[in-house]
């Protein structure tokens, strides 16, 4: 079998992306650090993602010595560990804001949703190069893996976590599609998606509400359309060249969440239109490297888990930065490699790995 | 196989298209909004973080024209004393047994006051106790001090139980003169704004400029550590110098609050100015009020009616209707009048103030005797047109533009409505409103040249480094009168006050010359003309003015009510002191000097005197008396030592301790017998007096150094022994 080098190209748009995330997030953490430390550690939430990076980068260089295939074996067993964490999550987390998504362990609070992406990716690619032909069946190609995929977002939302349900969904809409299923097949899938979330915005008062106030934030600048405003005025306030690193005002309290979702606004007032543009290139990189080996991947379980992997991350990014520009309604999605949190980052840095596993076996 | 796979390059292709268009269209996104939205998001970002704190500016003192602090404000967290309140608490046990707490204001109490203050702020002790010894009614003990210091002397002073030093934790405005020409500064709000009187008019010049710390803050109130401050100092307000002198207005203040309590006035008001400059020197009127506690007097008490309020001048008046018919040849000094008792005009009976008349006169004489039936006679001779014409260029009828707020431009009939009988009026000075301020000026008008001048209340206005911003010249309105016609009624004048019903403002050694007037006044709820108005306008010295005062008193309530009686000694008596004052030197005339001897004695000062001596004394110059109440020292004579008598005149002579004393700073005092009282007893007396007491010993008095009689300065110290 033919052995080629990993696709250097992708670790280091992986690298610079993670980096260029870590400073970010040591800057835009301080003042949430300051208040949540009173004051003792500046460095609190940056430490943290430091270490995760560090795990996270070993994770991804254990994946890339890992052969891909093995996966195919082990994923029907992470699926069933990811469904089992998704119900324990519903019943041990804390209520954060509302919301019941991290467990506990101690030195980390672990997200089941994060680990669940995975899991659907590995299996979803696993199930569709089993069935070969029948994805073009309405059965064995959309209805089966539907029900899986349903069931894993069913749980998900109820922590509950749109977001990553969203995230989740699409994904498997793409690995259907790039694994063949027929497009009137993915019409009414399509249909069914965004005939869900409309129901999901409506009847749940808060998605209905920051759906109206992406509309025209300034109607309530002082309540749902706060955080709208704030993104903008970083952003705006950034302008084309940036206030400076670690100049950033918004991030004093005006922006909730500028370490974790809003990350890209601080960095856009920090680093500008400079700034931004660059982490859109960087994910076009990202995409571009991803999709490559998708397409050159020698086996069809390659291609897909590529296409997955790729998509899932550039998904997340188009979501999260059109959410902080304002260009798509509000839906709490984290920014890959640059916003604060462990298993986003994690997960992220092993997905690459698995990429960097496919791209040497390519052709 | 093959098939799916080339299917799947194309739609993994097409994810990566579809990508990168999605991309891109983020990238155009954010272009717009980080460089075309830029402006205006950043723009909002920084009205909500930026907040602006307003600094105030220090408001300008207003000082008097010597650079007396007539107002000045306080600066915050500053330490301030008031003197006469220094103290520390402490108790005795009374005479009942029971323990009674009182302010122990002794020398050593001030020595340890000055020791703690001076060790919290950082002073020399030494200095304190020498500034809070002052006979002053403020003294600043430190202007800026810091929060800490405010903190700690606060706690310091509370333990101590020390009184009269002062914290300020806001900028206030003082009135360290207290009453002191209270209704001519007026009030200031607390935000630095001018409300009443000086400090409304001159608010532009006082308030100074804000100044402003713009930082920015995250939204908890908190600074934003790497934020911008943007610090603009206020700059402060420019000083006032008035023309208002000092110490003529405390004279004036001093002699209208007795006139109006000894005539049982409504009212007393009284101007003062420099008749060749025009420069108000003293404006005032009692009651008065403490602006510094402006809540605790009636609101009426903070008008200025010199300035705001028309009265009908009366006979006052007459001055103008003579110096315009003099001016046009209608009349000569030599002039003779008969005067029956009335005149008629126009089938009305117009009468005479004396019944019976006056008789025959010269025009000079008439003047003395302010005689209606002449100057009613004047003011036809003049023609309505053409006395209107002296009227107006008096200055009656228009505001005389002074810099006060709410001057009254007063009332004259329109021309129309006067007929005959209305024009004799005039010409008494009835039937036409002005202000006492017009009269004032229409009075200098007559007497310095014929010039009528805009009257000056601010001499200057200076920066706070300062240099003078802007100062105020003598402002010649017009020429009303020749300066022949004005030296003639300065004669003419002079004689209303040796020969005329002006005498009482007879000052022996200068000469002075006035008019009396005693107006009717109309009482809103009364019938017809219900009380009077008595007031006199003087100048002295008759033949170079360099003093002129005007004092009337509204709605006497003594027996005898004529201006001549009760105004006219008020302002003799403020000339008396202001002439002095100003160091202006008496001029003796052989001839009046003969007059005075002959006649006139100059009634010796026996105040604190033993009445044996005292009694002596006013028998030795010629003068009778008359003693009332008990005792053996003389607590209060009537007249004042110092004013000229007839010879023969009852001074009377108050015994009773309790009787009301007013010291003149100025005078000497004459020790008093302190034999065989107490130490209270001692202080008490003393201090009436405005001597100070050095005890030693306990018990009751024994002996005493300078000894009773003796002469000594105000303020100077008496040494007590107790046995």
């Amino acid at each position: 079998m033919k052995r080629n080098p990993p696709d250097l190209f992708l670790l280091l748009v992986t690298l610079t992306l993670l980096t260029l995330g870590l400073i970010i997030v040591f800057s835009a953490s301080a003042p949430e650090s300051l208040r949540i430390t009173k004051g003792a550690n500046v460095f609190h939430y940056g430490l943290r993602q430091l270490f995760f990076a560090a795990i996270g980068v070993v994770f991804m260089f254990i994946a890339a010595k890992f052969p891909y295939n093995n996966w195919r074996r082990l994923s029907p067993l992470i699926l069933l560990t990811s469904v089992a964490f998704l119900i324990i999550v519903l019943f041990v987390s804390e209520d954060i804001k509302g919301s019941h998504r991290w467990i506990n362990l101690g030195f980390f609070n672990f997200q089941p949703s994060e680990y669940a992406k995975l899991a659907i990716i590995l299996i979803l690619a696993h199930y569709i190069t089993e069935i070969k032909k029948g994805i073009t069946t309405l059965m064995v190609g959309v209805i089966i893996p539907f029900i899986f995929v349903g069931f894993i977002c069913l749980l998900i939302l109820l922590e509950p976590d749109l977001g990553t349900a969203m995230v989740i969904f699409a994904t498997f809409m793409i690995l259907i599609f790039a694994g063949g299923a027929r497009l009137s097949h993915l019409a009414f899938l399509t249909l069914f998606g965004v005939t869900a979330a409309m129901v999901l915005v409506i009847i749940e008062p808060y998605r209905f509400k920051r759906l109206i106030a992406f509309l025209d934030p300034w109607k309530d600048p002082r309540g749902d359309g706060w955080q709208i405003i704030q993104s903008l005025y970083a952003l705006g306030s950034g302008g084309p060249l940036g206030m400076g690193l670690g100049m950033s005002r918004q991030k004093f309290n005006y922006l909730p969440e500028a370490h974790t979702d809003y990350i890209f606004s601080i960095l856009g007032e920090e680093l500008g239109l400079l700034g931004t543009v660059t982490v859109i290139m960087l994910f076009f990189l990202l995409a571009w490297r991803g999709y490559k080996i998708a397409i050159s991947a020698k086996d069809t379980y390659g291609k897909l888990l590529a296409t997955g992997l790729t998509s899932y991350l550039i998904f997340q990014a188009l979501l999260n930065i059109g959410v902080v520009t304002s260009s798509i309604p509000v839906t709490g999605i984290t920014l890959p490699f640059l916003s604060y949190g462990g298993s986003s980052l994690m997960v992220s840095l092993l997905s690459v790995g698995i990429l960097l596993n496919i791209s040497k076996s390519c052709e | 196989m093959d098939y799916s796979v080339t299917s799947s390059k194309k739609r993994i292709a097409v994810l990566l298209v579809g990508t990168l268009v999605l991309l891109a269209l983020l990238i155009l996104r954010v272009t717009y909004i980080q460089v075309f939205m830029a402006g205006w998001l950043k723009k909002g970002a920084e009205d909500q973080r930026f907040r602006a704190v307003s600094i105030l500016p220090r408001r300008g003192t207003i000082y008097d024209r010597q650079g007396f602090e007539l107002a000045i404000s306080i600066d915050a967290e500053s330490v301030f004393a008031i003197p006469k309140e220094i103290g520390i608490e402490d108790t005795v046990i009374n005479n009942r047994g029971r323990k009674v707490s009182y302010i122990n204001k002794g020398k050593s109490q001030k020595a340890k006051v000055a020791q703690i203050v001076g060790g919290v702020l950082g002073l020399d002790p030494a200095k304190i106790e020498q500034a809070i010894s002052k006979q002053a009614s403020f003294v600043w003990i430190k202007r800026r001090a810091t929060l800490e210091e405010i903190e700690l002397l606060r706690k310091v002073l509370k333990e101590e139980k020390i009184h009269g030093i002062e914290i300020s934790q806001s900028p206030r405005r003082f009135y360290p003169q207290n009453t002191l020409a209270a209704q001519l500064l007026g009030i200031a709000g607390i935000d630095n704004q001018g409300l009443e009187g000086l400090e409304k008019h001159l608010d532009s010049y006082l308030r100074g400029i804000p100044g402003s710390d713009r930082a920015e803050f995250d939204t908890l109130g908190h600074h934003i550590p790497q934020g911008e401050r943007r610090y603009q100092p206020p700059v402060a307000g420019d000083s006032v110098y008035l023309t208002i002198d000092r110490n003529i207005q405390f004279i004036v203040e001093r002699e209208l609050e007795k006139a109006v309590n000894d005539t049982k006035s409504k009212r007393g008001m009284s101007i003062v100015v420099n008749p060749q400059t025009g420069e108000i020197l003293a404006m005032a009127s009692y009651p008065t009020f403490d602006p510094n506690k402006f809540n605790e007097y009636p609101a009426a008490n903070r008008r200025n009616p010199l300035v705001s309020d028309m009265y009908e001048p009366g006979s006052t008046f007459k001055v103008f209707t003579a110096a315009a018919a003099l001016e046009e040849g209608k009349v000569s000094p030599e002039s003779t009048f008969f005067d029956p008792g009335f005149i008629v005009v126009d089938d009305r009976r117009l009468k005479c103030w004396k019944a019976g008349g006056h008789g025959s006169q010269n025009f000079v004489e008439a003047l003395e005797n302010s005689c209606n039936p002449v100057f009613a006679t004047l003011a036809m001779r003049l023609t309505k047109e053409r006395f209107y014409d002296y009227i107006k260029a008096f200055g009656f009828g228009t505001p005389t533009g002074v810099d006060f707020p709410g001057e009254s431009p007063g009332m004259l009939k329109h021309l129309n409505q006067v007929k005959n009988v209305e024009l004799a009026n005039i010409g008494f000075g009835q039937g036409i409103s002005v202000t006492p301020l017009q009269m004032v000026m229409g009075v200098s008008a007559i007497a310095n040249g014929g010039y009528l001048l805009k009257p000056q209340l601010v001499k200057e206005i200076r920066g706070e480094d300062g240099k003078v911003k802007m100062s105020f010249k003598r402002q010649v309105v017009r020429q009303v009168i020749s300066s022949k016609t004005s030296a003639l009624m300065r004669q003419m004048m002079e004689s209303v006050v040796t020969n005329g019903s002006g005498n009482k403002a007879y000052l022996p050694g200068f000469r002075v010359a006035g008019k009396t007037g005693t107006a009717q006044k109309v009482v809103a709820g009364k019938r017809g003309y219900s009380e009077l108005i008595a007031s006199f306008v003087g100048f002295a010295p008759a033949d170079n003015p360099q003093l002129l005062a005007m004092v009337i008193l509204d709605e006497p309530g003594s027996n005898i009510k004529y201006g001549g009686v009760i105004s006219a000694p008020v302002v003799g008596n403020i000339f008396r002191d202001a002439l002095r004052y100003l160091g202006v030197k008496p001029q003796l005339e052989p001839d009046t000097v003969a007059k005075i001897e002959e006649e006139t004695v100059t009634v010796p000062q026996v105040l604190n005197q033993r009445v044996v001596e005292a009694t002596q004394q006013l028998k030795r110059v010629g003068l009778d008396y008359r003693i009332i109440g008990e005792g053996n020292v003389v607590f209060e004579q009537v007249p004042k030592g110092g004013t000229s008598a007839q010879r023969g005149t009852k001074v009377l002579l108050y015994l009773n301790p309790e009787a009301k004393y007013t010291n003149h700073r100025t005078d000497k005092v004459v020790v008093p017998d302190l034999q065989g009282l107490s130490s209270a007893q001692c202080e008490s007396i003393l201090g009436q007096l405005g001597l100070r007491m050095q005890g030693s010993g306990s018990g009751v008095v024994v002996n005493q150094s300078p000894e009773s009689g003796k002469l000594i300065d105000y303020g100077g110290t008496v040494t007590v022994t107790f046995r």
